[in-house]
């Protein structure tokens, strides 16, 4: 009887792991004006725990407002979202948003170690040594020594983009939402940013739920890519990414499968235009 | 590599300063103009550092300095704590913008009778006048500051779980922080500006009642070493305040 409960247990945390995110009829309207524009339309799916999972589609197709709405920035006109079976109303603690307009989102008032700690201050989790001392590592995590005294304008792009990650990994969240954060760096910083976000992830055991326009990109990074489309039916398209990790950036992109993928994908959002 | 150049540095802006107090000696000495209404600078600078000597300057600046910045700060509480919650709340934005829009147009030395009236000739009247002056600038550059925080920062804040105190305190405010130093740099200035018209209206002591007396009693030279001391201590104060700014605000380069 005692095994039974505990395999009820096992397997009821295990259902929760694998539900660990769950979209459930998410509809969002935004009033403009005297009209109101439905934006997300009965959308459900759920995310396991651990997994990475990017999400593509057009501009204008509700992408960013899903993620907003999963981080608890935005409510839902109707439905709900759930971070491990809890109901998400407010930004909660296990998860972090990315911003993907970062240069406006680390402080230019901090330096780069102020703004690391800025997320663990408001936790009440940490001493302030302890504070001190994990910004040190994170500094360290993302490449980032030598800089701590820097300000944000005396930094790279792809730097100051290092300062948001650190300063999200640094509150130890579950689950790290990414919206387009690569859009606006060059190519080499991008490649080097992508493989520290997949090596972070495995190293953390993070949830990622990563926005991209890149189809390379999603195919490369994640092991899950849903594709959206404007309402009323969003959610088009739900696949699993089976290519093996850890990723190479001269051979993964050069697997048959790989390019199965990038074919697959590029038909996909080509139709969808088409439809428009 | 651009010529070293005389005319690219300061040095000619002193030199204009220079060669205008020339002319102005050469002018009235040479008995163009006529010398007791425009004493010689000669006449003045020497009044100037006798004023200096015997006290008389640092006594009427000290009580200047001490409505002005007793105004200035009175000012500044109230501007910038207002202006913080008009930016921030809305509903405090729609129950006391009317009430600006109608107050702010009003040049306050139109309230100098009321001042009078209500407050009397003493200090009161003439600090409550300064700040009423000094208020507006602040109170409108804070609100513009909180208005234009960018909400992708007020978002952060939110993503990493902080409250309405905490954003406030924590990315409101330092955001708005450059909005409100231009407040205060022009507030000062006109806290200047309006402690010299209180002591013109009524005062025993203080640099405008000082030039005003020294007008009524033809010590005219006097009369311009109180206007020399206003420019020196008006360039002083912008020079330390820029100063400060520069330290606070390092982040902004504009």
């Amino acid at each position: 009887m005692l095994m039974q409960a505990q395999t009820q247990a096992g397997s009821a945390a295990a259902e929760r792991d694998r539900h660990f995110i769950r979209v459930e009829n998410v509809c969002k309207d935004f009033a403009n004006g005297k009209t109101t524009r439905n934006i997300l339309n009965d959308v459900s799916f759920s995310v396991a725990k651990g997994s990475f999972l990017s999400i593509l589609g057009a501009s204008g197709c509700g992408k960013s407002t899903l993620l907003q709405v999963i981080a608890g920035l935005h409510n839902t006109t109707s439905g709900s979202v759930r971070l491990a079976d809890k109901v998400i109303e407010k930004p909660p603690f296990e998860l972090v948003y990315l911003f993907q307009q970062y240069t406006k989102s680390i402080f230019p008032w901090l330096t780069v170690t102020q703004n690391i700690a800025f997320g663990m201050e408001s936790r009440k989790k940490w001493s302030r040594a302890e504070i001190a001392q994990r910004c040190q590592s994170m500094i360290k995590l993302v490449g980032l020594e030598d800089y701590g005294d820097y300000y944000p304008q005396q930094l790279s792009g792809g730097m100051q983009q290092r300062v948001a990650i650190a300063r999200a990994l640094a509150c130890e969240p579950d689950v790290l939402l990414m919206d387009e954060p690569f859009s606006a760096v060059d190519a080499m910083t991008r490649g080097a940013l992508q493989d520290l976000v997949l090596k972070l992830w495995k190293d953390l055991g993070l949830t990622i739920l990563f926005i991209t326009h890149d189809i390379e990109e999603a195919v490369y990074l994640s092991d899950r890519i849903i594709m959206l489309r404007r309402s009323p039916q969003n959610l088009v398209l739900d696949i699993p990414v089976e290519l093996p990790y850890p990723r190479d950036r001269l051979s993964t992109p050069e697997l048959p499968k790989f390019l199965e993928y990038r074919h697959m994908l590029y038909k996909k959002i080509y139709q969808i235009e088409g439809e428009h | 590599m651009p010529k070293k150049n005389l005319f690219n540095t300061r040095f000619t802006g002193v030199l204009l300063i220079v060669a205008l107090l020339a002319l102005w000696e050469a002018v009235v000495r040479l008995g163009v103009i006529d010398a007791l209404t425009f004493p010689p600078v000669s006449d003045v600078v020497g009044s100037w550092i006798s004023l200096l000597a015997d006290g008389t300057i640092l006594e009427n600046l000290g009580a200047s300095l001490y409505r002005m910045f007793f105004g200035f700060f009175v000012a500044a509480i109230f501007g910038i704590s207002i202006g913080l919650c008009m930016g921030y709340l809305r509903w405090i934005d729609n129950l006391l913008e009317p009430l600006v829009e109608l107050l702010r147009p009003v040049p306050v030395p139109a309230y100098i009778p009321i001042a009078i009236l209500v407050l009397g000739l003493g200090t009161t009247m003439k600090v409550s006048l300064i700040a009423a002056a000094a208020f507006f600038p602040l109170l409108l550059n804070t609100y513009a500051g909180v208005k234009a925080v960018d909400p992708v920062q007020i978002n952060t804040g939110r993503t990493f779980g902080l409250g309405f105190f905490p954003i406030l305190r924590r990315i409101v405010l330092p955001a708005a922080i450059p909005n409100i130093f231009t407040g205060l740099r022009i507030s000062l200035g006109i806290s200047l500006i309006m402690v010299v018209i209180s002591e013109m209206v009524a005062a025993n002591s203080g640099i405008g009642f000082f030039i005003l007396q020294a007008q009524r009693t033809f010590e005219v030279s006097n009369m311009y070493a109180g206007i020399f001391t206003l420019g020196v201590v008006g360039y002083l104060l912008n020079f330390t305040f820029v100063r400060i700014e520069r330290r606070i605000v390092h982040w902004n380069k504009r």
